[in-house]
């Protein structure tokens, strides 16, 4: 696998700022972030509208495979070289549900949290 | 006198047998895992071997000869076998924990090898060609369009 790439909601202050945060740390496979709303990638990838973006992350990789949710989260850490082990970890059944309900719970409320945090919501994508 | 010659002598050389012993096991058997390690790099996996038996032995001497003085006197037979075995008791418990951290070092970098080469942990929701599959219109009945 030579990269990762990751349709995000660049219209979420939170999601940016994770965004920035992962884009800084060692990655084994390079994470290529796209906002899910930018126009350029729909003209290339018209189909990515059937995998509901909005609804969860979705992560898919330059062999064409593509993950959603807590599969994409778990698969964006598994790029990371120091969370690789973690995302091993999480994989397992017992830390999957964990993981699963966490990963629905912030999706879900992403925009509310981005708010209260204070995070300001981009509404233009520079990239 | 002579029995503390005879117990220095006796924990010396039981002391150097063992310790070349656990090094050389470590040594052979301690190979296959560097070469793991370093993905099948032959040489630099040798080279380590070598390296860490040779901080083996260091630590190990050293400790041998740091822990040779008796404190108190030995004056029969029976004193000689008791200081003797008091003595390798510690030595090979202290050659037990080296070995071991040998082992957990070995096993360590094996891990970290594979974690390098490993695939994503969790399977794939759907795949792009699954997806252009379905994104593909059915054909059109009745004639040309």
């Amino acid at each position: 696998m030579k990269a990762l790439f990751v349709f995000y909601d660049g219209e979420c202050g939170l999601c940016a700022k994770a965004r920035a945060h992962l884009a800084g740390l060692a990655q084994l496979v390079p994470l290529v972030f796209v906002p899910y709303q930018d126009a350029r990638l729909h003209t290339v990838f018209p189909a990515l509208a059937r995998l509901d973006p909005g609804r969860q992350v979705i992560a898919m990789t330059d062999t064409g495979d593509i993950y959603r949710g807590d599969s994409a989260w778990i698969t964006i850490l598994w790029a990371l070289r120091d969370y690789r082990r973690w995302a091993i970890r999480l994989a397992r059944p017992a830390w999957r549900k964990h993981a699963k309900t966490a990963v629905h719970y912030l999706a879900r409320n992403r925009r509310k949290i981005s708010t209260r945090l204070g995070l300001s919501v981009r509404s233009t994508f520079p990239d | 006198m002579n029995h503390m010659i005879v117990t220095y002598t006796l924990y010396l050389a039981l002391s150097l047998l063992l310790t070349v012993w656990v090094a050389r096991t470590l040594h052979r058997n301690g190979r296959i895992f560097l070469v793991a390690a370093f993905k099948g790099n032959e040489a630099l996996a040798d080279s380590v071997n070598h390296l860490l038996v040779v901080g083996f032995y260091l630590v190990n001497f050293g400790f041998v000869a740091l822990y040779l003085k008796l404190t108190g006197k030995v004056a029969d037979g029976q004193g000689v076998i008791e200081a003797v075995a008091d003595k390798l008791g510690i030595v090979l418990l202290v050659l037990g924990a080296m070995h071991f951290f040998n082992l957990f070092v070995f096993e360590h970098l094996r891990r970290n090898a594979e974690l390098d080469t490993a695939p994503p942990p969790v399977a794939p929701v759907t795949t792009l060609a699954e997806v252009i599959a379905k994104a593909t219109l059915p054909p059109v009945r009745g004639g040309q369009a």
